[in-house]
């Protein structure tokens, strides 16, 4: 039985089918979120990876900010939820899960049956979400891919001290003119991201196991700053980026099952 | 239903459309004082004869209010600045300002400025709020308000006609104590958006005119059997939750709301002013008895003491806590309500929210999160 989640976010879309709730059997990431041809693009890539079509879905769960908006959906579910089953499938130990998306970050507490058992999200602006690194990455010429392998090289990390994208940016492009070495600039900006995001943690508490999902969770460089800042080590799942989407399929899994027994 | 129906319509038309609403019920077309927030007592605005209004501002997006305030700030003083700099108080024969917080300390300086035409009547209400220094500078206070609310209405207030407005106040303060005690019971009439209204109505409408509809809602509803709610009951704690699109994602999750503290709702009900001879010391002993509000010196920090107390009698299974973006006053209160909540194994959901109605992504997020969780 295949049971589909797709998790419609503000910069990608994914989507993941899942063989009786065990195996990944197919996903897929596109580029482009809610509102955009994202949806459809993920959907018809996983269907001709499989050779499949609805009929052959028993559910489908919708994640993610453009959730409510995918029709062909049997059920919405908030990307919390997803991201924290999703996460517990991956790497069961997990109680406290960090979610770094495009606009937003999350920190999550997991039961321990991976059940969503607390959460906060940061408030008023886009600073230290994936958002913030992207623009950082296009102001110093590079790509998001390259700031782990950059960070790598840092030496002295420079002090990123505004908490605002736009005032973030203008301070970055000072170190720039000042010809601080980019690698240290980029450490730097992690660093600013984990401060942020762990003093997030903080006001819900650090439990360990902690592990972190989304495709932030690919930027090596913000897991080196995270476990710095946070001292504690920060697990990261195979196909992080896939967590939330997992999850949603894990949703419907258990919903189908549920339903048969009753 | 079908009166029901009618009474909270009319209650949503003067939520809606306060102007219009005071149009209507200002039959005797009486001076009408508007009073910014927090708790400045309406009772002696009547006793010289004139309408009171409340205004926290409303749904207006603030462009010239900018002239006066950075753009991170309280969106109540913002928005409430803004309809004032556009015209939308110009009808009002005055203004009375009182100093709960920070901002409306400047907002009072402010507004002198940008409306000349227009008095503003200062209210310094004492930081502390117990002993006896302090009631009686409370009541000197008073006093001022009371010689420049004569200055405009050109009669006196009489202490008989300010007593009389006082048990006038207390009727309806219990009447609307009442309110909040029947309201759990019928969840599916008191929707958070219907119950918001019977709240909100109260801030434009004259006492009598909102007295006798709750009274007829109350007897209508009351002889209704209880409904038998199966969604997620909250209690809820802030200065002023006035999104409707907040309240319709609550209800979107079936979520109700079956008590609060929140300043703009319930709170100005929970305390009456004892009979006593001097009729304004009777309004300092409201001033120092209300508790559990982020802008009220609380010595005790009773605040989330009295919300668990609630929710545990309503059968709450978390709190709604909604802070004014950019509140000084929520944001320091919020650390000690959090671990108060968890210890008493309330889950707490965090909403940050404006004047203006829009509610984004994120929020609906949280909200349905939350759901889910419980």
């Amino acid at each position: 039985m295949y049971t589909m989640g797709i998790d419609i976010g503000s910069a990608a879309t994914k989507a993941v089918v899942l063989s009786d709730g065990q195996d990944i059997a197919a996903s897929s990431v596109i580029g482009f979120g809610a509102g955009t041809s994202g949806a459809p693009r993920a959907v018809e890539d996983v269907f001709s990876q499989l050779g499949i079509g609805w009929d052959d879905i028993a559910f489908t769960v919708a994640t993610g900010y453009g959730r409510l908006r995918f029709d062909d959906a049997d059920k919405q579910v908030s990307e919390l939820s997803c991201h924290a089953l999703g996460v517990h499938f991956a790497l069961p130990g997990t109680r406290t899960l960090i979610d770094i998306g495009g606009q937003d970050v999350k920190v999550m507490h997991l039961s321990e049956s991976g059940m969503l058992d607390n959460f906060v999200m940061n408030e008023k602006c886009a600073a230290g979400t994936g958002r913030f690194l992207d623009v950082m990455a296009r102001v110093l010429e590079t790509t998001t891919d390259s700031l782990g392998t950059l960070d790598a090289q840092a030496t002295a990390p420079v002090e990123i001290s505004s908490t605002c994208t736009v005032f973030a940016e203008s301070e970055v492009i000072s170190h720039l003119s000042n010809g601080e070495d980019i690698c240290n600039i980029i450490a730097g900006i992690h660093n600013s991201v984990a401060h942020r995001t762990a003093g997030l943690a903080r006001r819900l508490g650090v439990q360990p196991q902690v592990a972190m999902s989304g495709g932030v969770a690919q930027n090596a460089g913000i897991i080196r700053a995270l476990q710095d800042v946070l001292g504690t080590e920060v697990a990261v799942p195979d196909n992080t980026q896939l967590m939330g989407a997992l999850g949603a399929a894990l949703h419907g899994y258990r919903s189908v099952v549920g339903k048969q027994r009753g | 239903m079908e009166r029901i129906e009618a009474i909270l319509s009319e209650m949503q038309e003067a939520s809606e459309h306060p102007v219009r609403a005071i149009q209507r019920y200002n039959t005797d077309d009486k001076k009408v004082i508007g009073l910014a927030p927090y708790f400045v007592p309406k009772e002696l605005v009547r006793a010289a004869g004139m309408y009171p209004v409340e205004l926290w501002g409303g749904d207006v997006t603030p462009s010239e209010a900018h002239k006066y305030y950075p753009v991170f700030y309280c969106s109540i003083l913002l928005t409430l600045m803004e309809l004032g700099l556009k015209g939308d108080y110009d009808f009002l024969s005055g203004i009375i300002i009182p100093t709960t917080c920070d901002g409306l300390r400047n907002l009072e300086e402010d507004w002198k400025y940008a409306k000349p035409d227009m008095p503003v009547i200062s209210f310094v209400q004492p930081v502390k709020r117990s002993g006896d220094p302090a009631r009686r500078y409370y009541a000197a206070e008073l006093h001022h308000v009371q010689h420049e609310l004569e200055k405009i209405s050109g009669t006196r207030i009489l202490d008989r006609d300010l007593h009389k407005e006082i048990q006038l106040a207390n009727e309806h303060r219990a009447l609307m104590r009442r309110f909040d005690e029947v309201a759990p019971a019928h969840l599916d009439i008191f929707t958070p958006t219907r119950r918001h209204w019977v709240y909100k109505a109260a801030r434009v409408m004259p006492r009598e005119v909102h007295a006798a509809l709750v009274s007829e809602l109350l007897s209508l509803v009351e002889a209704r059997p209880a409904y038998d709610f199966k969604g997620i009951k909250l209690v809820a704690t802030s200065l002023l939750i006035d999104s409707e699109e907040l309240l319709s994602a609550l209800e979107a999750q079936n979520i109700a709301i079956v008590g609060d503290d929140v300043a703009g709702w319930s709170k100005p009900y929970e305390t009456d002013a004892p009979r006593v001879l001097d009729p304004f010391l009777a309004l300092a002993d409201i001033w120092q008895g209300m508790q559990g509000c982020s802008v009220l010196y609380d010595e005790k920090k009773l605040r989330g003491e009295l919300l668990i107390q609630k929710a545990k009698e309503r059968g709450a299974q978390g709190v709604l806590i909604s802070i004014i973006k950019f509140c000084e006053e929520e944001e320091f209160d919020y650390p000690v309500l959090k671990d108060e909540f968890a210890k008493a194994g309330l889950p707490a959901l965090y909403l940050e929210s404006e004047t203006q109605g829009h509610v984004d992504e994120q929020a609906a997020t949280r909200i349905q999160a939350f759901a889910e969780m419980l």
